[in-house]
């Protein structure tokens, strides 16, 4: 298992502001890696750091075994990059624009563009000032999916795509994931995330706060309860692992944190179980719980829990 | 429904509210300009000041002054520029010899304002932003004209102020004076507004308003004196001489630039009223379609940059090239008509030319040299605008190095005004030495205007430069580069500094009244080559903008 990006105690300031704080992020060759976080937490710029665009200001990068910034050259023609917003020259064509930036990088596949072109409903006659938001981030996509790269930058790569697009965009990746190319992907879209990724990144304030697959992350998160007893449900508030009990009667409903799960079950057949409901955090809480800004991860992941009930 | 219906056409129907919201948008502009309607006020200002102080001293009796207004009847330049003299008082000589200049400032002001504040936000899509709030579909309009016309009658009368307080000129002269620029500029401005709402692209937008300005200087060269003396009502240089300020002043006269400004903005309106957001009558853009497939050609930046370099350079070259063999083509017939006054002859020995036509050519084609400045400057910005709008990004993210990319800019800022000196020197030369039957002209002809190959490198290359190094001052610090170096012509001419200085400016060392001391276009040669160096040392190392 080989390394495509290794990024260690990345730090970028533009005058007073800390872009990037100290960020640690590594993406292992061969998988889609999801990286997530809310909006000016630091996405864009470490992926413009990685384009060798922007130069950290202190702290290790290396990509594909190379540095981005000295090396970017040699660099690109092995990986692509796909913006969030895509700018393109008003008076060129999309089919233009594919082709140009297709030689730029060597490997014009001219069937595979046509396919993806056919694929992704794009009219490469249009000129560039014609395009919506999203037929302009199909040019980008299908320059990028039509090249031979090992590596697929993705900033936001779905924005403005309707939703048939996106599913064509997923099975491009999929495939691209299936021929054994890494691909990072910053998006907002859980769905995205969850069906394409193998393992995924939060960043907020220019720091990488959490870091691993999707499974390993739900570990961190707690089930939600709600028991039917026959015995005294108070019982089970004192146990270690068990947050927010509630009593209602014979029924109890509290969250419970993913390692003491079994140790809880025991004891709440123990105690005389007549019907249980139990639901593993989502996804969407999962993230929330991430993007909250104030205060600390267990605390707002508690809150966001109460407020959900 | 029946409420709805009474609330649209109540909203068509009502004037007023096609302008709700102008105020605040208008204090929104006056916020965000402040600082280019200062430099806009102090520059207009200066002007007529700065020639005050320096006439002064250069004519200071009115022997010397008579002398001078007979001189000027027999230049064909100044002639066609400025026109005649009117008044040879002091104050007389100032006015005319600042109308022209006023005419330019305030007129390219107030329409580059305008322009910036309708289709310039059109264009970027922040009109959409704002005219999805509770405004009225003319409030932009309005704001933009309000605060034009405002900059200009502030403009105006601090110059009538200044010229009463510092400079001791009569009140009525001085007020009609001020006030005729200021409606200058707002009749520039109300055209500005109606260009506006006609041209697809606020670039083209800003083209023909250039145009605007430039026709203004038409009718004096196309011969506006004597019984034609009528053809100079079509310019507003024209109308700051009828006006006779200082003499007996005709008040009336700027009756016509407000009528125009009327008409320009009721123009506007109306076109306004009538015309979907974004759209334009005069297309910018080439249409909806193109070849789906890149030609064989369209595979480097190189050839990008061309692809997106070659409007505007062959814009640039082909006026040049006609604007160049038309003077050379009228050049020869000035010796038949001027060659015989005698003020001519004396005010030619300073410029050591054989003939009025030499000296005409050798005038102008300095002038054109002067017009390849802007070239110069504008063509590596569009590195500047590349790199703004995330195109450089998209190709930097390709196998592509910095220095390759910016190697298509430089190529074009370099080359282009050069060839645009080698066609002025042909243009002018080949109907030149055609018309007086002496081959020589043309190859002095070519000689003279390639002699300002280095000046035009220097000033491509300090744009460079300050794009490579400092790319967010870059637009203004480069434009504003040049406008010095042209004070600096006019402070040259005018004798404020020291010929020895002057003759190693860009400008000076080639202008007609210098001896040319090599050591300048050389220099600017080795500065040249120095800052484009510095261009691509500073664009390697620095973050990308955007």
């Amino acid at each position: 298992m080989t390394t495509a990006i290794s990024a260690t105690g990345l730090v970028k300031t533009f005058g007073r502001t800390r872009a990037l704080d100290g960020l640690n992020l590594t993406v292992t060759t061969a998988e889609v890696h999801g990286y997530l976080g809310p909006n000016g937490a630091g996405k864009t710029t470490t992926l413009r750091i990685l384009l060798g665009m922007l130069r950290a200001t202190s702290g290790e990068v290396t990509l594909l075994g190379g540095d981005p910034w000295r090396d970017a050259v040699e660099l690109h023609r092995r990986l692509v990059y796909v913006p969030g917003d895509v700018t393109l020259w008003p008076n060129l064509t999309g089919g233009e624009i594919i082709d140009l930036l297709g030689r730029l990088r060597g490997d014009l596949d001219r069937r595979r563009r046509d396919e993806l072109i056919e694929r992704f409903a794009l009219d490469p006659r249009k000129r560039a000032h014609t395009y919506s938001k999203g037929n302009r981030q199909k040019v980008a996509l299908v320059a990028a999916l039509a090249s031979n790269a090992e590596l697929l930058l993705l900033d936001e790569p779905t924005s403005g795509l309707d939703p048939l697009m996106e599913a064509e965009f997923r099975k491009c990746v999929a495939e691209k994931k299936h021929q054994g190319v890494t691909v990072l992907l910053s998006s907002h879209i859980l769905a995205e995330v969850e069906v394409l990724c193998d393992r995924v990144s939060i960043i907020r304030d220019g720091r990488i706060v959490e870091s691993g697959t999707l499974e390993e992350l739900r570990h961190l998160t707690r089930t939600t309860v709600t028991a039917d007893l026959t015995g005294d449900p108070g019982q089970v508030s004192g146990l270690p692992g068990v947050h927010d009990a509630r009593v209602e009667g014979s029924r109890l409903h509290c969250t419970v944190d993913t390692e003491h799960i079994g140790e809880v079950m025991g004891r709440l057949s123990a105690l005389g179980l007549r019907g249980i409901t139990a639901q593993p955090a989502s996804l969407e809480e999962l993230f929330m719980r991430h993007y909250q800004r104030t205060g600390s991860g267990a605390e707002t992941a508690s809150s966001g829990t109460t407020r959900g009930r | 429904m029946a409420a709805t219906t009474a609330t649209v056409s109540g909203g068509a129907h009502a004037p007023a509210r096609q302008h709700t919201g102008a105020l605040t948008l208008l204090l929104f502009i006056l916020g965000r300009d402040k600082v280019r309607f200062a430099i806009w006020i102090l520059l207009l200002v200066a002007i007529p000041i700065f020639n005050a102080f320096s006439l002064e001293a250069l004519l200071p009796t009115p022997e010397s002054r008579e002398v001078f207004a007979q001189g000027n009847e027999a230049n064909p330049v100044t002639l066609s520029v400025l026109g005649p003299v009117v008044d040879t008082s002091m104050q007389g000589i100032v006015a005319w010899r600042s109308a022209a200049q006023g005419v330019l400032v305030a007129g390219l002001a107030s329409a580059l304002m305008v322009i910036r504040h309708t289709r310039t936000e059109e264009e970027s899509g922040r009109r959409e932003l704002i005219s999805a709030t509770a405004v009225g579909r003319q409030a932009g309009l309005t704001a933009a004209f309000a605060a034009v016309f405002a900059a200009n009658l502030v403009s105006g009368l601090a110059l009538t102020l200044l010229l009463v307080l510092v400079t001791g000129y009569p009140l009525a002269g001085s007020l009609l004076y001020g006030l005729l620029f200021a409606l200058i500029g707002c009749a520039y401005g109300a055209a500005a507004g109606t260009v506006a709402q006609l041209a697809q692209s606020s670039a083209l937008g800003r083209g023909i308003c250039v145009g605007l300005l430039a026709a203004a200087f038409a009718p004096g060269i196309g011969g506006a004196r004597g019984e034609s003396e009528w053809l100079a009502w079509l310019s507003p240089i024209g109308w700051t001489r009828f006006a006779r300020v200082y003499v007996d002043e005709q008040w009336w006269v700027a009756l016509v630039p407000i009528a125009l400004t009327v008409a320009f903005a009721a123009l506007a309106y109306a076109l306004s009223a009538r015309r979907d957001l974004g759209s334009g009558t005069i297309p910018d853009r080439a249409g909806t379609f193109g070849p789906p497939q890149a030609g064989p050609r369209l595979r480097s930046p190189l050839a990008l940059a061309w692809r997106l370099h070659h409007d505007h350079l062959l814009t640039w070259t082909l006026s040049l090239t006609v604007v160049s063999i038309l003077v050379g083509w009228v050049s020869n017939t000035f010796d038949d008509r001027l060659g015989g006054l005698g003020v001519l002859r004396e005010w030619l020995a300073g410029l050591d030319s054989d003939s009025v036509g030499d000296a005409f050519l050798a005038i102008i084609t300095f002038v054109l040299l002067l017009v390849v400045g802007v070239p110069a400057v504008s063509i590596p910005l569009r590195a500047h605008a590349e790199e703004e709008k995330a195109f450089a990004a998209t190709l930097l993210a390709g196998p592509v190095s910095r220095s390759r990319w910016l190697s298509g800019h430089v190529l074009f800022a370099l080359a282009g005004p050069s060839l645009m000196l080698l066609l002025v020197g042909l243009g002018t030369g080949v109907p030149y030495a055609l018309a007086t039957g002496q081959p020589e002209k043309l190859t002095h002809q070519v000689g003279q205007a390639l002699l300002g190959l280095p000046a035009v490198w220097f000033i491509a290359a300090v744009t460079l430069a300050l794009y490579g190094l400092v790319p967010r001052a870059a637009v203004a610090v480069g434009w504003g580069f040049l406008v010095v170096l042209l004070i600096l012509v006019a402070v040259g001419e005018a004798g404020l500094i020291g010929r020895g200085a002057f003759v190693f400016t860009p400008f000076g060392y080639s202008h007609p009244m210098m001896t040319l001391n090599w050591a300048a276009p050389i220099a600017f040669t080795v500065l040249a080559a120095v800052l484009v160096a510095a261009a691509y040392a500073g664009f390697r190392r620095r973050d990308l903008e955007a």
